[in-house]
């Protein structure tokens, strides 16, 4: 089954099975698939990922941000594997639960140096 | 970034600066020197008026003293700033010496005057204040009648 | 009737939170300078953002998903990020100009100067951000904001002279010296402060906050349309005190204090407490609106986990956001620049944006992907259109104006 991958995968966003947002489509993964056409392999989230689909110096801009924010130099982007996806609809719904996934290490080293250093990080949502 | 990319951007900066640097120190032109003196004589009336009502509602236990004393400091404040950005500028011709003799007494007055005001207030000195205020108005009316000389 | 009370409390919550430091400053200034001449400007603005507060609540409680959630996705990663950037800068500035107006508030309770206020009042915003649930911050600031209504009865107890009034308005032409130049800067600054961009993404990230369902579709009717213009009165009522008072005799409003004037000569001391309780009121709740329309849009274009219906360490990034936004907003104060200037630098800055605020919302209550069968209809569309017309001439019309008046000067 053909995708429109600029229509119905890039930039939409990947909830896990619970809801749970995972972040955008920020660019796909091709391989030659044995019949010499490309297939979508994985899903790759980041802002590596975006930068170098934005391409120019824009793009090189966000990349090169994202790589010096993190606490890791220009770190891989997070790859989830097309089988995990469950369904599409208006958003990408993968069958998995977030936590299976690596976690993207901006949001692992903000929480862990910034945010849970302030009393009430964990207080019930609202 | 290339060398040749801050140098580029360091000569606009320079530029800039000396541009900057020459349109302030510049003699001024006439309507340039006109539209400065409407601005502080409309701010000195603006400042006039506004203290009057003030103190008026303070005197008639319509206002508390914090938000008076706010509201007249405020008003001193912008009168003295336009009479400070006209005093600043130099007349070069008849024209603006004219100007300048007739604005600089009523701009040093409202000073003045408002100076009462605000003296009167922080002292809490009811009287003085009524005193203050009656000025206010008739100077405010030759600042107007500048403005329409000159507006 | 729990229902009832509940679109009520709603309603009255969104009146009450219309009114910003943007509203006020421009409804005041245009009053002294123009009478009620300009009133025309406030309705034409409130009826725009109706429109468009109806699509995006719309769009948030049918897909379950925010309007800035789907710009990337509908209009590409690089418009995206040119809407984010214009976006972001602007509701950051205005963060920090309503930040400036709750401590000019404060200054006016206090007579202690404005500046030292700023530091406290950040970090109160920080707090309430951190901790306070959404529901209660836009309950409590909405109905706190509601006794602005002491203009409205401020304006029956000043001399006023209705039909002269009535006379400013049907006749919008600028009176006195002023020129078409000033009139066209001031009615630019005017739909800006009606159409603020930032409360688009807010109502639709706030009705994702409030999980809002198909249900709740006669809430978000009832906020919009009744909410907002009866919000939109109370802006012209501040336009038309300061109309009756400082208008006759030619003053220029340039101050938040003077702007209270008009109540404390028509209802004393109480009527003036009452005012700068609602100065406060509609500031601090903005500034709260503000701060977390930049943390939705920056946290949707990238896809992270937002919103404060989740626990802070469960959306790290985005409260890492809020807290820089903050941060920058109070550093904006602390230019020393005056706040009322910076609110009318950032109304410029919200008429340019307007554009890139407006046009995703247009297009996404279009897309049946999102909406199924309600997307717009022929009425939404037209409206819609027109006014991105409109909004384009404003957007385009804002700095020329600015340039040529000297900011209104």
């Amino acid at each position: 089954m053909s995708v429109l991958i600029g229509f119905d995968l890039l930039d939409r966003q990947i909830q896990d099975c619970d809801g749970q947002s995972v972040g955008k489509v920020d660019d796909v993964e091709l391989a030659v698939g044995t019949d010499g056409r490309p297939r979508v392999v994985a899903l790759l989230v980041g802002p590596q990922a975006l930068g170098r689909r934005l391409g120019g110096r824009l793009g090189r801009w966000v990349s090169g941000l994202a790589g010096r924010l993190h606490p890791v130099a220009h770190p891989d982007p997070i790859r989830i594997p097309y089988a995990l996806i469950a369904k599409r609809t208006s958003s990408i719904v993968l069958s998995v639960r977030r936590d299976r996934l690596p976690e993207p290490t901006l949001e692992a080293w903000l929480r862990e140096h910034l945010i849970d250093r302030i009393p009430g990080a964990s207080h019930g949502g609202q | 970034m290339s060398r040749w990319t801050l140098a580029l951007l360091l000569a606009i900066v320079v530029g800039i600066g000396g541009w900057l640097g020459y349109a302030s120190s510049r003699p001024p032109d006439f309507h340039e020197y006109r539209v400065t003196a409407v601005e502080a004589a409309q701010a000195a009336r603006d400042g006039l008026l506004i203290a009057g009502l003030t103190a008026d509602a303070l005197l008639g236990g319509r206002a508390m003293a914090p938000y008076v004393s706010t509201v007249l400091d405020d008003a001193g404040s912008s009168v003295a700033d336009a009479g400070g950005r006209f005093a600043a500028l130099a007349p070069t011709d008849q024209r603006m010496v004219a100007i300048r003799d007739e604005l600089t007494p009523l701009l040093t007055e409202a000073t003045t005057r408002l100076g009462d005001v605000l003296r009167a207030e922080a002292n809490d000195d009811v009287p003085a204040l009524r005193e203050s205020i009656r000025p206010l108005r008739p100077l405010a009316d030759r600042l107007a009648a500048f403005l329409d000389r000159h507006g | 009737m729990k229902r009832l009370l509940a679109v009520t409390l709603g309603i009255l919550t969104a009146i009450g939170g219309f009114v910003d430091i943007g509203d006020i400053v421009a409804n005041a200034e245009a009053g002294a300078r123009f009478g009620v001449a300009l009133a025309w400007v406030v309705v034409v603005g409130v009826v725009g953002i109706c429109v468009y507060a109806e699509m995006a609540g719309r769009v948030a409680a049918v897909s379950g998903r925010p309007v800035f959630d789907l710009v990337r996705e509908r209009l590409g990663p690089r418009v995206g990020l040119v809407n984010l950037a214009g976006s972001y800068l602007v509701t950051v500035l205005t963060l920090g100009a309503e930040m400036g107006g709750v401590a000019l508030a404060l200054e006016l309770v206090t007579s202690v100067h404005y500046l030292l206020f700023v530091p406290v009042v950040a970090f109160a915003a920080w707090v309430v951000l951190w901790r306070v649930r959404f529901e209660t911050m836009e309950r409590v600031f909405g109905l706190l904001g509601l006794v602005l209504v002491v203009f409205i009865v401020a304006l029956f107890r000043l001399p006023t002279d209705w039909s002269q009034l009535w006379g400013q308005a049907s006749h919008p032409v600028p009176a006195g010296d002023e020129n078409w130049g000033t009139y066209g800067f001031f009615a630019v600054a005017l739909f800006a402060a009606a159409m603020t961009p930032y409360e688009v993404f807010f109502f639709s990230s706030g009705a994702v906050e409030e999980r809002w369902s198909t249900k709740d579709l006669l809430t978000s009717r009832a906020n919009v349309f009744i909410g907002f213009p009866l919000g939109g009165l109370l802006s012209l009522a501040l336009m038309a005190t300061t109309a009756v008072v400082f208008h006759p005799l030619d003053v220029q409003v340039e101050t938040l204090g003077q702007t209270a004037l008009p109540v404390a000569i028509a209802l004393g001391k109480i009527g003036l407490a009452v005012a700068i309780l609602g100065f406060f009121a509609a500031t601090f709740g903005a500034a709260m609106e503000t701060g977390l329309s930049a943390g939705y849009t920056i946290a949707q274009y990238f896809g992270w986990a937002w919103g404060k219906f989740r626990r802070p360490r469960e959306a790290a990034r985005f409260h890492v956001v809020l807290q820089v936004s903050v941060l920058v907003g109070a550093i904006a104060l602390f230019t020393t620049i005056d706040p009322i200037m910076l609110t009318e630098y950032t109304l410029v800055g919200s008429a340019v944006v307007l554009p890139l605020t407006y046009l995703p919302i247009l297009v996404v209550a279009n897309d049946r992907d999102y909406l199924g069968n309600r997307v717009n209809g022929p009425l939404a569309n037209t409206l819609g259109l027109l006014y991105l017309v409109v909004i384009l001439a404003v957007a385009t019309a804002a700095i020329p104006l600015m340039v040529m008046t000297g900011v209104g000067g």
